[in-house]
């Protein structure tokens, strides 16, 4: 309803313009999206090497539970193999390894594109499923949770204390923060391991990894006050390695825009503070500030892969470890598959908004 | 005796930057009556926006000396806090259509709602009455009324530059100031811009700052003339006297270098370069090029040498022996 | 050119983070030659993967400064080789009845430490493949003697003393006697052989290290027709707690091999990934701007190709499935990052500059393109690059350190990486070995605080918007 309102209010070539603009980056991203894809496919199977090695796998799993079958105790070998070859053929199929690999490879990429993400050679959920989509979704609760809360923390401290200095550039306190951006230069999981060294190894007071205690409290409150503590030092590590710098990086970026002509216009005709930095400074800055944003948390929703490996989180990143260490392609590329879908949305979403909150590039007119 | 809207004593401006102190504004001062137009000349550097900016209290980063008095209908406006400075005085009393004002309206923001601000700010005014009068506004300076819901980067330099005239004009302030109002354009809309301010001189009786370092383009439109040079008023005194006979070496030289259509000049340019308000040089700081320079000029600085009706010039060429 | 040179140089050290950030960079440096020179490459790498060159080095020792700092003196490594001249070995033969001779090697050494050694082992080594009695006599300050047991020398033997059970049930034996009780707890070899044999012994916190003049005798049974012919060493290793300059591992290396060869690795690493990358991306952006139509549209697909491929992932993927080696990951990176999002900001400040006049007046005398971009388009971006590819060094190098860390790195290149790798997997934070874990991280520390400040202050200098505004 609202959004009818929305587009009511626009010129209707603003609209066909609009709806061509997104087709057509649509259809670019698509396209984008289909050869990563792909790409991801061919190096998540070596080329058809892992199947080999699955291959050899189900043969000796094969020949295992025949050798371990009472039925089938007291049989020639020349009948033992012929059975044996008969459920390898079976099992082959079943995993739909039969065929070579360069036509699999575009079954693949058309059942990854259309979501249909198969079954895991290896791993299997929490609940028991071998379904790769399970399999994801069970994990991505908790990579979400943790590092949409580290960027939006990061997001908001940083933008705040970022304009907050922005205006009092030069005073002791910037120098403070210019001074610690050299922080950043490591990453979060580095400063990970030497909070665990702190407040775990030495002190105690905090848990080395996991997302809740074990055995997991009863009672839902406990239960979510378990998982707060145990995110206490993944986002303190990521808010030592990056406060320093995004807040620099923002008040830069807001210094550049207060520095602008409109604002010290602003200034003299009188506009109280608050209102320049709300009209002058913030609304000019909003577009690239929240196109960072949104592709910051995508990008953080793949779980930063070391982070959670380093502090055992049960994630999206611990779960990409887990199928690379498993050789387990299917895994690894439905979840690649998933990331790219996303950023591409993101983007062309992102695209969508830019063009709705910047009026130069909406009606597009003289001397843009 | 009629008392000045306006009155400039001893203003100083000094900021720090990593190499030194510049002292952009050192010692000016200057009355304007009403409806009185003061060109204010000189070149790059030479500290005329930052007298510009001084009066309107929009000071650089790393002030390091501020003080003097300003007097704006006879009150020390110096004295005032910075609420009060910006709700009585901003705007209210003196405004500004600053240099370059490519970029002087928020792009993001409807012009209608830009011109609008001043009134419900200062004035009050709720959102359809500002918006009425600057459809007035807008006419009054020849934009077609329906600009009011435009985007800045939809109109021309010319409109724009209109625009933030009609800004500076809309909250009837007695004092405008114009920093290089034209410069940014191209000659035809230069002279459709002098032609409009004339008009408003007339229409609106305001007084104007009138800062450039065109010569020509300020002798359209001044009463009065101060001439700046390296943080000082040099030369300050009354039009119809200045382009005819200058005192101070600057001005005169600054003259002749202007070339006239109609008779032979022999153009004469001034060497060397506008001295750095970081390292000024010792006593006169125009010594080094005027073709006049004595002694004394290389080590005191002149003092302010009252003239005939209320002009002054600093130059030892002047001073009573 | 120069001059120009040493004025942007002193400019740079105007600011103290550069001038700390030069002081670390020039270290490294330093520090990297000094690998590079004493001890090359190759030999570095079959060092620190080798079982038997650390042989005679204690396992997970502290470094040996720790001494400083404690009151409590730990034991430092004591080899003693009867291998050559030395003045803490004494050899002699003793001739016994009936044609049979001992050879005794007598090791003397004086033990000042207050705390224990962390194992004692002692090779023999005879020149002949005949099997000869051996038996080994401990002596402790005080003469208090112990026969530690007897061994069977063939060729080489290696006897773990501080392992040896039955010599532990006679000493615990022996002391109850002696003392007349128990002690509270388990003792162990080293205990044994180097406490004072009194009350304190009795209790794990009391027990004291008897200083001084220790005698270890080897003592090898021959008959008089091997006695001249067959030639016999010993080693004694009283392997101590504290090592060297940065401690030990669970391998028994120096750290300090590894700490100062992964210097040199992490520069090169670093240094070459950006500057490769940021040069790579900056040529693929000036010709795409210039050359525009096809050939940017193709560029713009591949750069957006590769920013929907996950980065971190691929590189997993390849390092672990192709087990590649540091230099080989070193070209995967590269490769998958040269199509990067540097690619599209460089094209937008290159399409700026195309847009220059005194571009366009080189395009109207004619200039080829191939002159355009490398002689007008590139220089006027290059100082705006240069912070950048400074500050991404550390990237790199921590890149390599976390793939070190996930266990998918070249398991023999001797960097940083792999000793955190190392310390992670054998627990050294449970165990309390903090050394191990702050060592290459405070080098990864100081490497990446290095760069990054020099980083910021150049960007400081060539991005002049940020200077003081």
């Amino acid at each position: 309803m609202v959004l009818i309102v929305m587009f009511s209010k626009y010129r209707y070539d603003v609209l066909k313009r609009l709806g061509k603009y997104i087709i057509v980056r649509g259809i670019a991203i698509l396209i984008t999206t289909i050869i990563a894809i792909y790409i991801v496919i061919l190096v998540a199977n070596m080329g058809g090497f892992i199947d080999e090695i699955i291959k050899t796998e189900i043969q000796f799993n094969v020949y295992e539970s025949i050798r371990n079958n009472p039925a089938y105790r007291g049989f020639n070998k020349s009948v033992l193999d012929e059975i044996a070859q008969k459920m390898i053929e079976l099992e082959i199929k079943r995993f739909g390894l039969d065929k070579p690999f360069i036509y699999r490879s575009f079954n693949y990429l058309i059942d990854a594109l259309t979501l249909n993400l198969g079954r895991a050679y290896r791993l299997a959920s929490a609940s028991g499923s071998k379904q790769v989509r399970i399999i994801i979704l069970e994990r991505l609760p908790a990579s979400i949770l943790l590092f949409t809360s580290i960027q939006l923390m990061l997001f908001f401290s940083s933008l705040f204390s970022g304009l907050y200095l922005s205006r009092k550039y030069g005073s002791k306190i910037d120098k403070i923060i210019v001074s610690l951006s050299p922080l950043s230069s490591m990453p979060g999981w580095f400063y990970g391991i030497f909070l665990i060294m702190i407040f775990a190894s030495w002190l105690g007071i905090l848990p080395y990894g996991g997302i809740v205690d074990a055995p997991p409290p009863e009672h839902p409150l406990f239960y979510a006050l378990s998982v707060l503590k145990h995110m206490v030092l993944p986002m303190l590590s990521w808010f030592i390695a990056y406060f320093a710098i995004n807040t620099y990086s923002m008040r830069t970026f807001f210094l550049m825009f207060s520095s602008e002509d409109y604002v010290e216009l602003a200034k003299a005709k009188g506009v109280p503070a608050r209102e320049i930095e709300k009209k002058y400074i913030l609304r000019p800055t909003l577009p690239p500030i929240v196109t960072q944003l949104a592709l910051l948390l995508i990008s953080s929703w793949m779980g930063a892969i070391i982070t959670e490996n380093i502090f055992n989180w049960p994630g999206i990143g611990s779960l990409i470890w887990a199928a690379i260490a498993n050789n387990d392609s299917p895994v690894l590329i439905g979840i690649v598959t998933i990331y790219a879908y996303l950023l591409a949305i993101t983007v062309l979403l992102l695209d969508i908004i830019y063009v709705l909150i910047d009026p130069r590039i909406k009606i597009g007119g003289v001397g843009t | 005796m009629v008392k000045p809207i306006l009155s400039v004593k001893e203003l100083y401006l000094y900021y720090r930057v990593r190499a030194g102190l510049v002292k952009a504004v050192d010692g000016a001062s200057l009355d304007l009556y009403n409806e009185e137009s003061l060109a204010v000349i000189g070149e790059s550097g030479s500290g005329k926006s930052s007298l510009a900016k001084a009066l309107l209290r929009l000071l650089p980063r790393n002030v390091y000396r501020f003080d003097g008095s300003v007097y704006i209908d006879g009150e020390d406006v110096m004295k005032l806090s910075d609420k009060d400075f910006d709700s009585r005085i901003r705007w209210n009393k003196i405004s500004m259509v600053p240099q370059a004002s490519m970029n002087a309206l928020n792009p993001v923001i409807k012009i209608g709602e830009q011109l609008a601000e001043p009134l419900i700010i200062h004035k009050g005014m709720d959102k359809n009455e500002a918006l009425d009068k600057a459809r007035e506004m807008l006419k009054f300076v020849g934009i077609p009324q329906e600009f009011i819901d435009r985007y800045p980067f939809e109109l021309s330099g010319g409109m724009r530059q209109r625009v933030v005239i009609a800004m500076a004009l809309i909250t009837q302030p007695s004092i405008v100031i114009l920093d290089e109002p034209t410069s940014a354009l191209d000659v035809l809309t230069q002279a459709n811009i002098m032609n409009l301010l004339k008009r408003i001189k007339n229409d609106r009786k305001v007084s104007y700052i009138f800062i450039t370092h065109d010569i020509a383009l300020s002798s359209e439109l001044s009463d009065k003339v101060a001439v700046m040079y390296a943080g000082h008023i040099v030369e300050y005194s009354y039009a119809d006297k200045f382009y005819r006979e200058p005192q101070h070496p600057y001005s005169q030289l600054l003259l002749s270098s202007v070339p006239t259509l109609r008779s032979d000049k022999n153009i004469r340019f001034i060497p060397g370069e506008p001295p750095s308000l970081l390292n000024p040089p010792p006593g006169c700081r125009f010594h080094p090029r005027c073709p006049y320079a004595m002694d004394i000029c290389r080590k005191e600085e002149p003092p302010i040498i009252d003239m005939e009706r209320n002009s002054y010039v600093r130059c030892w060429l002047y001073a009573k022996r | 050119m120069i001059r120009i040179f040493s004025k942007f140089f002193r400019e740079l050290l105007l600011y103290k983070s550069a001038l700390i950030g030069v002081i670390i960079i020039a270290s490294l440096i330093a520090l990297s030659l000094y690998a590079v020179i004493t001890i090359p490459y190759e030999e570095a790498v079959k060092r620190w993967n080798s079982i038997e060159y650390w042989e005679d080095f204690p396992k997970n020792a502290m470094p040996s400064w720790i001494n400083f700092f404690t009151h409590k003196k730990l034991p430092e490594n004591i080899v003693l080789d009867s291998r050559g001249q030395k003045d803490y070995v004494n050899k002699t033969i003793i001739s016994l009845s009936g044609g049979k001779y001992i050879q005794r090697i007598l090791f003397t050494f004086n033990y000042i430490y207050d705390d224990f050694p962390s194992e004692i082992i002692l090779r023999m080594y005879s020149n002949s493949t005949k099997q000869f009695t051996t038996q080994i006599t401990w002596i402790k300050p005080g003469e208090i003697e112990y026969i530690l047991g007897r061994r069977l020398l063939r060729g080489y033997e290696s006897y773990y003393i501080s392992r040896d059970e039955d010599f532990l049930k006679r000493f615990s034996a022996n002391l109850i006697s002696k003392i007349g009780s128990r002690p509270s707890y388990d003792l162990d070899v080293t205990i044994a052989l180097f406490a004072k044999e009194d009350l304190s012994i009795l209790n794990r916190d009391t027990v004291e290290v008897s200083k001084g003049e220790y005698r270890v005798i080897v003592d090898i049974l021959m008959g008089e027709e091997d006695i001249n012919n067959v030639q016999i060493d010993a080693k004694l290793t009283v392997y101590g707690k504290v090592y060297g300059i940065a401690g030990t591992d669970h391998r028994r290396r120096d750290l300090a091999l590894a700490l100062l060869w992964g210097a040199p690795i992490a520069l090169a690493f670093g240094l070459i990934a950006s500057v490769t990358i940021t040069f790579m991306q900056m040529l693929i952006a000036a010709i795409s701007a210039w050359y525009g139509k096809s050939l940017d549209f193709i560029v713009q697909r591949m750069t957006e190709i590769l920013m929907v491929l996950p980065f971190l992932p691929m590189v997993l993927m390849i390092s672990y499935f192709y087990k590649i080696t540091i230099w080989m990951l070193l070209l995967v990176v590269v490769l998958l990052s040269i199509f990067g999002s540097g690619v599209k900001s460089y094209r937008a400040m290159f399409l700026q500059i195309k847009e220059l006049p005194y571009v366009e007046a080189a395009m109207a005398y004619g200039a080829s393109s191939f002159r355009m971009i490398f002689r007008y388009m590139i220089p006027k971006i290059l100082p705006t690059i240069i912070p950048s590819i400074v500050l991404s060094v550390p990237d790199f190098v921590f890149l390599e350190a976390a793939l070190a860390l996930l266990g998918v790195g070249d398991p023999q290149a001797v960097t940083w990486g792999r000793v955190l790798e190392d310390a992670a997997r054998e627990a050294a934070l449970y165990k309390g070995y903090y050394y191990w874990i702050l060592e290459p991280s405070m080098l990864l520390l100081v490497t990446a605080l290095g760069f990054a400040m020099l980083g910021l202050a150049l960007d400081k200098i060539f991005n002049p918007r940020l200077r003081e505004m």
